[in-house]
């Protein structure tokens, strides 16, 4: 009887926690590398890490000091910068994908507020969302 | 054969290979100077008539490239990743040059005169350093300006009309006091590479 009643708490508890959006999903080192002032656009970095058993895909981004947010890439071609808007993403199951200068990041349109301190962005993902902070700062190398 | 004579011949076989690696290294010597971080033109090039404006609203044109050393770079202010990652550089290249007393012009181009009012090109380029120079203007004095210093630069349409992006040249573009382009450095910089190179180059005159 002591038995049931301790699993039922349990289960009680297992049930009671929403399921993890974005399962798996882990957000690091979140930034936003500082911009000059009234700059129309800024760019957000972070590191993605899968630690789940299954893909997770990102199928859009946004944040509500923002108009737009969107997944960008940079890359060099034939000697000119190009920069285009990425797709959903991918992270397969036990990789990262590093959103840097000079590679990945989110494409930040629009700011409703000069954008200080930090800022909060939400990732879409198939089972839910996942909302993380991310501090405003002067890239380390700089 | 003695084994003496194998010797022998076989010393003479090495001695023979090294002598045409030394003279294949010497015939391969590049014609143009080249550096750690770029490229030198063995014969710098003109730069045709061309007329900007800085974020002053003052004429930017041949005339403000004579009689200094300057670096170019062409960019855009809504650009939030690789121009500021290169604006970045540059202040810290600016700083290790100032401090080695080997002056710099250091310019920063807006090929996206649409949207880069002088006003925000003015606050964009002064927040990296007060001593940057941005410059815009027409599209058409702005091609001309690139074709003189092989630069390209192209609009490529984005969700809406006004979310567009810019390709263009990642190349720094070094220009002597004579007002002419003397070489080429391409991405990745390297601040330090570039500061010794930049050194070499301006107090040497080259």
């Amino acid at each position: 009887m002591r038995a049931l009643s301790a699993l039922l708490a349990v289960l009680a508890i297992v049930l009671a926690r929403p399921a993890p959006a974005c399962e798996g999903l882990a957000l690091t080192q979140p930034w936003i590398r500082e911009a000059p002032p009234g700059a129309a656009v800024l760019a957000g970095y972070a590191r993605l890490s899968n630690h789940g058993r299954k893909p997770v895909v990102l199928s859009s981004f946004s944040g509500d000091d923002f108009g737009s947010v969107e997944l960008h890439q940079s890359r060099m071609a034939d000697g000119k910068m190009q920069m285009r808007a990425a797709g959903p993403l991918t992270i397969a199951p036990g990789s990262s994908v590093e959103l840097s200068p000079g590679a990945y990041h989110l494409m930040l349109m629009q700011p409703r507020r000069a954008i200080a301190g930090s800022s909060r962005l939400t990732l879409h993902c198939a089972d839910g969302t996942l909302a993380v902070d991310f501090p405003v700062r002067a890239p380390a190398s700089e | 054969m003695t084994p003496a004579k194998a010797i022998t011949l076989g010393v003479a076989a090495a001695l023979a290979a090294l002598a045409g690696l030394v003279v294949a290294q010497l015939m391969l010597t590049p014609k143009d100077i080249e550096i750690a971080s770029g490229t030198l033109l063995k014969q710098p090039r003109a730069i045709e008539a061309f007329q900007l404006s800085d974020t002053a609203g003052a004429p930017f044109d041949n005339a403000r490239l004579q009689g200094h050393w300057s670096l170019v770079f062409a960019g855009f202010t809504y650009c939030p990743d690789v121009c500021p990652s290169t604006l970045a550089m540059l202040k810290g290249l600016k700083g290790k040059l100032d401090a080695a007393q080997t002056p710099l012009q250091v310019v920063f181009v807006s090929v996206d005169p649409q949207r880069d009012t002088p006003d925000k090109l003015d606050r964009y380029v002064h927040y990296f350093s007060p001593e940057f120079v941005g410059i815009t203007g027409s599209e058409a004095e702005l091609e001309k300006l690139a074709r003189s210093m092989s630069l390209v630069f192209a609009k490529v349409p984005g969700s809406t009309p006004d979310s567009y992006t810019m390709d263009h040249s990642a190349a720094l573009v070094l220009i002597n006091p004579q007002a002419q382009v003397a070489g080429y450095f391409l991405p990745p910089h390297h601040v330090d590479a570039l500061s010794a190179d930049l050194q070499r180059v301006i107090r040497g005159q080259r």
